[in-house]
């Protein structure tokens, strides 16, 4: 076996690298993909590369030898592994624990992410399938940071998740997929029900701002709009946040009357059908509304989820439609100086949590992490600011990634959480804001009480909507 | 799935002690046991219609309502609920009223 990566190889025959993904995917080259970023190819492979690009072979076959004889011990092990399909991948790991030192759970269940590469590598994987650590795990991705190695832990975890028998998936996450897959949202809310709350928000809202309506299914409106059912279910109150933002600035927006849900729990479970789905609803939406944008969802989890959807699975609707980010959104109204904030409304020191989804992962997986942006809105509403020590990508998760916010394993999450709530007491702010609502429920409603932080919890459009200054025009 | 005696009785319950066997299951007992975990000193008249609003809007829509149809129906403010229910209406009230975990972010 030789092991290769994708740069290496497009260098060696003079294509471009999506030219050899293209390969690897159509199988036209035949190779395994490992951790770190590397492929697995074996020696004939190569030599047939070779061959048909007219190249002399660059690389020596002795490693694949070596390969060969150092795999007779796995040889006792099952024959096929589906997590890790090569022994010789847990070469990569260097064993030398920087990911476990890393990982705020280490040690709960006996494990931790280095135990969990090398069972994986060492082929058990039925042991961790069944254990409930790669739900315990917020997929943070800290372990992944730290890795000299650039072993794909978090993708690792990703895949014993998705291979957990779909009846022993911690329960809460199925019942909320299944829910939205039936209902159309997590919590199930009737489309009456939820028509009739929005409309009297609004009127409550029209007594600050005049004239507010919410506007629901309008064609040919701009933007499009989703909610996270939790808020017209337990917090209606909050979406007015974004509500004014948009009577401020003058927005074309609508909601959709039905699929408008901003979760995507089957990214917790491993569940692509179920990711696929909920976003095609998203899409189809879109065209049915004949909207030009769509913000996508705020929670970190069904952000990362929607985009990575629209990549693989919906193309031609990344083409057609602008997509934004809540960061993309806002700095672009600021940048057009459409808002005007009132700087003295939040006076006191305050941090910023950077969401493992919007900034860690989402640099990783498609290249273009958000750290900044939050900063500069932040610092305009709120002067007296202060970062926690690591920030952006070395951040701290809060504890409830991952689904852990909905999973049953509430003493571990609260653990997990001792690190961020350490890092918030250091700094001394007594404001945090946040861009998700895991995130912010953690912080807010438990970190807060176990830990004594003492402060306040904003969404980062919850201080834009209250730092507002309306124009007198 | 884990079960719990109390007063004689045995409740199927899920992971977060939610009752498994819905509304069938329901009865006295459960409401007191879930009366003891929550710490609610006595039950009154207010709590009972907190139950019933819930378990009537499960029957007809199968799921638990938004908290402002809780509070409508009922005509008590949220802060209201939160007395009554100290783990609040998701949590406490539905757990008491023998409907499942609401499936969302909450």
């Amino acid at each position: 076996m030789l092991e290769v990566r994708i740069n290496e190889l497009a260098e060696e025959f003079g294509v471009h690298r999506n030219t050899i993904r293209n390969w690897i995917k159509a199988g036209i080259l035949p190779a395994q993909k490992g951790p770190g970023r590397r492929y697995l190819l074996k020696w004939a492979d190569y030599v047939a590369l070779c061959e048909r690009f007219g190249k002399r072979p660059r690389r020596l076959p002795e490693t694949a030898k070596e390969e060969e004889s150092k795999k007779s011990p796995y040889r006792l092990l099952p024959p096929s592994t589906p997590l890790y399909p090569d022994p010789s991948w847990a070469d990569i790991c260097l064993t030398c624990g920087a990911c476990a030192s890393a990982c705020p759970i280490s040690g709960v269940d006996g494990l931790d992410p280095r135990k969990v590469v090398r069972m994986a590598a060492l082929g058990m994987d039925e042991e961790l399938i069944n254990s409930d650590w790669a739900w315990k795990c917020s997929l943070c991705a800290k372990c992944e940071e730290s890795c000299p190695m650039k072993v794909e832990i978090v993708q690792l975890i990703c895949r014993i998740r998705s291979l957990r028998p779909r009846d022993k998936i911690p329960g809460p996450l199925v019942r909320g997929i299944t829910t939205c897959l039936e209902k159309g949202n997590n919590l199930g809310i009737p489309k009456e029900d939820f028509l009739a709350l929005l409309k009297y928000l609004a009127r409550e809202l029209a007594e600050e701002c005049p004239g507010f309506e919410v506007p629901i299914d309008v064609h040919g409106a701009r933007l499009l709009v989703t909610i996270n059912s939790k808020e017209p279910f337990a917090e209606p109150e909050s979406l007015k946040y974004w509500w004014k933002i948009f009577y401020a600035v003058k927005e074309s927006w609508t909601i959709s009357s039905e699929y408008w849900e901003g979760v995507n729990w089957g990214f917790f479970s491993g569940n692509e059908e179920a990711m696929r789905a909920i976003v095609g609803r998203l899409v189809d939406n879109l065209h049915r509304l004949n909207c030009e944008a769509l913000l996508l969802p705020e929670s970190g989890h069904a952000y990362l989820a929607t985009r990575l959807v629209l990549e693989q699975w919906f193309p031609e609707a990344l083409n057609k439609f602008k997509i934004y980010s809540v960061f993309d959104l806002l700095m672009e109204y600021l940048n057009k100086g459409l808002l005007v904030l009132d700087a003295k409304r939040h006076p006191g020191l305050t941090t910023y949590h950077d969401s493992c989804n919007y900034g860690r992962r989402s640099l990783k997986i498609l290249g273009r992490g958000y750290f900044e942006e939050g900063r500069i809105i932040t610092q305009l509403c709120c002067p007296d600011f202060v970062d926690m020590q690591p920030n952006r990508n070395g951040n701290y998760c809060c504890g409830a990634g991952g689904g852990a916010w909905s999973s049953p394993y509430k003493a571990e999450r609260i653990f997990h959480g001792r690190i961020k709530a350490r890092q918030i007491k250091e700094t001394q702010a007594k404001r945090v804001i946040v861009t998700c609502h895991q995130c912010r429920d953690q912080i807010k409603f438990f970190l807060n009480k176990e830990y004594e932080l003492g402060v306040e919890v904003k969404y980062l459009w919850e201080l834009v909507a209250d730092s507002l200054v309306f124009d007198p025009s | 799935m884990p079960t719990v005696e109390f007063k004689g009785k045995t409740f199927e319950v899920d992971e977060d002690g939610f009752l498994l066997g819905g509304l069938d299951a329901w009865c006295q007992e459960w409401v007191e046991y879930v009366k003891q975990l929550e710490g609610i000193e006595e039950l009154t008249e207010e709590h009972w219609k907190v139950i019933k609003v819930l378990q009537d809007y499960y029957k007809k829509n199968g799921v638990a309502p938004m908290v402002r149809v809780l509070s409508k129906v009922t005509g008590f403010p949220l802060k209201k609920i939160y007395e009554l229910f100290p783990s609040g209406p998701g949590k406490g009230a539905c757990k008491m009223a023998g409907l499942p975990k609401p499936t969302g972010c909450v």
